[in-house]
């Protein structure tokens, strides 16, 4: 009876064993794979921001001349990548003189890839017919970039 | 054996622990690797920058027919690699010209050739580009290799009558040039024809080769004798200047004085 007995609590004391460590093993891997999901998005956020830092670090571009042609309503613009990585213009802000002399910012939405080390020129046409430039003015315009920068420039009108 | 089985939740918790540590240490380093990388690169790029700010070059244009001989000096301190030529015409159209490989050492000349892709009277600007990113406008420099003045003695000519010409030249370069008579070339023109045949040289002074350093200027006197055979007519004077480096090397430099004199 009491052989019995013994048996008995051994196999429950087994069992609970077991129970613990199953308990442990699935709780463990549920912790671990937490603990792994959060330092797998913590890199790719550290990974990321490093690569926006390079991106902008990397971004170098010049304007070497801009126009205005008055005569056809078209901009020239001139532009020079002399950064380390292709760079995209996403944006240009050209302001005009509205027909009674308000100042009107006209908003290009461009999409133009200027490769590494690479010349390119830029051509916008003003299709608005109640804007236009006093000859010989300067005007200041504002490029965006695809990494977000802003580049101000101050172009001429010609014609 | 159950204290073994015991034991067993307690390594699978220390391996876990183990395993988060070690985890918890490779994220550091990686992250700390990628600070170091974009910290050097963020260097290397402040140095890139304020080297762009180092360059500084002296230039000049000859525009002989079709073509342009550009003459570049480099006047700063450090070697200036070349990118790109841009021309653009009055019509606002726009000529790249790539010049990757071509590099001005410090203290050193360049000529660069092109043939202009328009009729010279119908260049707007032309700007040459640096790898650095530097823009130098070519036409309209301020910073020249040399600067010339020319001086006549008398601006009323007749037939038979000798005159002088005095020509100026300040070397503004950082380098020693040497300047002869055999480096300068006068032509005389009006509005529709050359007429460098009506005049004679007599006499230059001095004629024998003159080296002048960095900041100092010559005068040289060509005594001209205008032999007729015109009507009265303005006359313009175009002098090109070919003067040589120490090492040989070729600075163009050229003026165009509209009304220079007049013939009787």
């Amino acid at each position: 009876m009491v052989g019995r007995a013994r048996g008995f609590r051994a196999q429950t004391e087994m069992i609970s064993i077991m129970i613990l460590i199953s308990i442990t093993v699935i709780a463990g891997y549920l912790v671990y794979r937490a603990y792994t999901e959060q330092m797998r998005q913590q890199q790719a956020g550290v990974a990321l921001v490093s690569q926006m830092a390079r991106s902008r670090i990397a971004e170098r571009i010049t304007l070497v001349a801009g126009y205005i042609n008055v005569s056809n309503n078209k901009v020239i613009l001139i532009f020079n990548n002399f950064g380390d990585e292709d760079t995209n213009i996403t944006k240009i802000i050209i302001p005009a003189i509205k027909v009674g002399g308000e100042i009107e910012l006209m908003v290009f939405n461009v999409n133009e890839k200027i490769p590494r080390g690479q010349v390119k020129t830029i051509i916008l046409s003003i299709n608005r017919k109640d804007v236009g430039y006093p000859p010989g003015i300067s005007v200041r315009i504002n490029v965006w970039t695809v990494t977000g920068r802003v580049y101000s420039y101050n172009i001429r009108t010609v014609g | 054996m159950i204290t073994g089985l015991k034991a067993i939740s307690n390594y699978i918790a220390a391996l876990i622990t183990v395993t988060m540590i070690f985890t918890a240490i490779a994220f550091f380093i990686t992250a700390s690797i990628r600070q170091v990388q974009i910290s050097n690169y963020a260097l290397n790029t402040m140095v890139e920058v304020s080297e762009r700010a180092r360059e500084n070059l002296a230039l000049s244009s000859v525009i002989n027919g079709q073509n342009i001989t550009i003459t570049i000096v480099n006047r700063g301190t450090l070697d200036t690699p070349l990118s790109h030529l841009v021309i653009v015409s009055k019509t606002l159209e726009v000529y790249e010209y790539t010049i990757n490989g071509t590099t001005v050492p410090v203290g050193g000349i360049v000529n660069l050739r092109f043939q202009l892709p328009v009729p010279p009277d119908q260049i707007y600007n032309i700007m040459l580009i640096t790898y650095r990113g530097n823009v130098f406008d070519v036409l309209s420099t301020t910073n020249k290799p040399l600067t010339v003045y020319v001086t006549p003695s008398d601006r009323l000519i007749s037939p038979g009558e000798k005159f002088n010409i005095s020509i100026v030249i300040i070397n503004n370069i950082g380098s020693t040039l040497r300047i002869s008579s055999d480096y300068i070339f006068i032509y005389f023109r009006n509005e529709t024809a050359n007429l460098t045949s009506y005049f004679v040289v007599n006499n230059v002074f001095p004629d024998e080769t003159i080296s002048i350093e960095p900041g100092q200027q010559v005068i040289l006197t060509y005594t001209y004798e205008y032999v007729g055979g015109l009507s009265p007519t303005y006359v313009d004077i175009y002098i090109l200047i070919e003067p040589r480096s120490l090492l040989g090397e070729q600075v163009y430099s050229s003026t165009y004085v509209h009304y220079y004199l007049k013939t009787t």
